[in-house]
């Protein structure tokens, strides 16, 4: 009752509810606003955060595709082995093949009628006959973080016709995983575990399986040369290191090579080749070696043992000469010899190396 | 009688009161005022809230669509038209995101190939981007700059050597 009578009574009029009912509309639509805001807001960051957990996802892929890179080729297919470093299960969405050194045929580039480019290869059955044998396609490409050598079978397609291949695994969620087909050499300069090594005068010559390679066509990656393909021309690389620590040596453009096969019946057989420039990493890209402008200069050695090693080439017909190295269209074994002669305290010496024997075939890699 | 004296009573009444007519007129002229100045405040809230709602939303729902793209240049195929010819490029691009996008532009290095190529989740582009070079060519152990953008504005940018 005693509400009623102050309401009655009271001196605020209809305005001053008005204005209240007013100003409270306005504090609403205020409130409204940000509440809408934070609505918003809220629905943005939980799209950025579930975005960036696929982020973080993809970033904690790594996969490691295992030496040799190819295995267990067949003339339908082969295996990757693959290791999983990372956090999280890999997913292999496709794996691309790039001929990038064409010398055993157009195969997986623009000029082979089938891919039209680089070999594309789909899970499963796959999608595109990319080398004319069939659909080109893998399977075994879900791995499982944490496991080792886990093969990955393509078929369709395969890399052992003696071009050089950049393998490209593309995973689910955007991330690459790439090698090279033959596996690039593993120079180890600081490990001399497994390298067969003569150490005569000043140098050290690397010549083991690792360390005496060749390269054919405009391969950038060397392959072993204990085995070499028949009518190719190639470049030989051998390592050398330089073991004083007093002087520099500088190789001498008399520097050669010689192989001798087994089958001959008498001298004149032999084949020969002299040092070439130190940018003639293969037969396409061979310069004459000129000592005076751009030689090959093994510095001083450290004091705590050889320099670092530095691939020599081979690939002259003559002395300052170009043409590479081809070993004809005989199968055989050749024996070989090494003369290398140099600059060492600024007198010139010379030495030669016994060597070993070295293969020759027609159906490299397969009959090596 | 009695309501002509009444009558006398309140004109004399009126006549000897103190308030005058600037009272009513300065209740009136606030009056108006307050009425004008809250419709205005009331107006000007409307729109500001409007716009801002407008703007915003725009706003966080365009961003929040394009941060679901993901552009993953899968692989660049450099080749030539001719023996010699370093001047094709193939880009593969697939999608990892969450939605589709549509791919507006490719820059090969600094070269503009427009193109209008939706790519759906999970997949490739159909047909690899072929871009023709006139002018500046690609070259073996360079660095080459790919930068695939859509139409939402998501740019990706990746290196390949030749």
């Amino acid at each position: 009752m005693a509400i009623y009578r102050r309401f009655v009574r009271a001196k605020k009029g209809m305005s001053t509810i008005f204005g209240g009912l007013f100003f409270i509309i306005l504090i609403l639509m205020g409130f409204n606003l940000m509440l809408w805001g934070f609505i918003q807001y809220d629905n943005y960051n939980s799209s950025l955060f579930k975005m960036n957990q696929n982020d973080q996802l993809a970033t904690s892929e790594n996969l490691v595709p295992a030496s040799p890179g190819a295995q267990n080729l067949t003339s339908t297919g082969f295996n990757i082995p693959v290791n999983n470093l990372g956090g999280t299960t890999v997913s292999i969405a496709r794996i691309y093949i790039s001929n990038i050194s064409p010398t055993g045929g157009t195969k997986c580039t623009n000029s082979d009628p089938n891919s039209q480019g680089p070999c594309v290869v789909d899970s499963g059955l796959g999608t595109q006959n990319c080398a004319g044998n069939g659909n080109c396609g893998f399977t075994n490409g879900n791995v499982a973080a944490g496991v080792i050598n886990q093969l990955i079978h393509v078929t369709g397609v395969t890399l052992n016709d003696g071009s050089g291949y950049k393998v490209i695994l593309s995973s689910t969620r955007g991330r690459l995983f790439s090698f090279f087909y033959p596996w690039p050499v593993n120079v180890n300069t600081g490990n001399p575990g497994g390298q067969f090594v003569t150490n005569i005068g000043p140098l050290s010559i690397y010549f083991d399986f690792k360390s005496f390679n060749f390269t054919q066509g405009s391969q950038t990656q060397s392959q072993s040369a204990f085995c070499v393909p028949t009518s190719t021309t190639m470049v030989l690389w051998v390592y050398v290191a330089n073991n004083a620590p007093d002087s520099g040596v500088t190789l001498e453009g008399s520097t050669m090579m010689e192989m001798q096969p087994y089958s001959a019946n008498g001298f004149g057989q032999f084949v020969r080749t002299w040092i070439v420039s130190p940018t003639s990493i293969n037969p396409a890209s061979i310069t004459p070696y000129n000592q005076g402008t751009n030689p090959y200069f093994l510095p001083a050695a450290p004091a705590n043992g050889a320099g670092s090693k530095t691939p020599v080439y081979f690939g002259g017909a003559a002395q300052g000469g170009v043409g590479g190295v081809n070993l004809g269209n005989t199968q055989d074994n050749w024996l070989t010899f090494m003369g290398f002669y140099y600059i060492y305290r600024g007198q010139p010496q010379g030495e030669t190396i016994p060597f070993m024997d070295l293969k020759s075939t027609a159906g490299y890699p397969g009959t090596c | 009688m009695n309501l002509a004296k009444w009558a006398m009573n309140r004109i004399e009444k009126n006549r000897r009161s103190r308030r005058g007519i600037s009272t009513i007129m300065a209740n009136l002229t606030m009056l108006v005022i307050v009425v004008a100045l809250s419709s205005l405040l009331f107006v000007w809230a409307i729109s500001s809230f409007g716009a801002y709602q407008g703007g915003a939303g725009y706003w966080f729902s365009s961003r929040s669509i394009a941060n679901q793209e993901r552009v993953s240049v899968e692989n660049v195929f450099f080749t030539g038209s001719c023996g010699t010819c370093n001047n094709i490029v193939k880009v593969y691009v697939r999608n990892v995101g969450t939605i589709p996008f549509t791919i507006a532009s490719v820059y090969v290095n600094s070269t503009l190939f427009q193109f209008s190529q939706t790519v759906n989740v999970g997949n490739v582009t159909t047909t690899p981007l072929t871009m023709t070079l006139s002018s500046t060519t690609w070259a073996h152990n360079d660095i080459q700059k790919i930068t695939v953008a859509t139409v939402r504005g998501t740019i990706t940018t990746t290196t390949w050597v030749p």
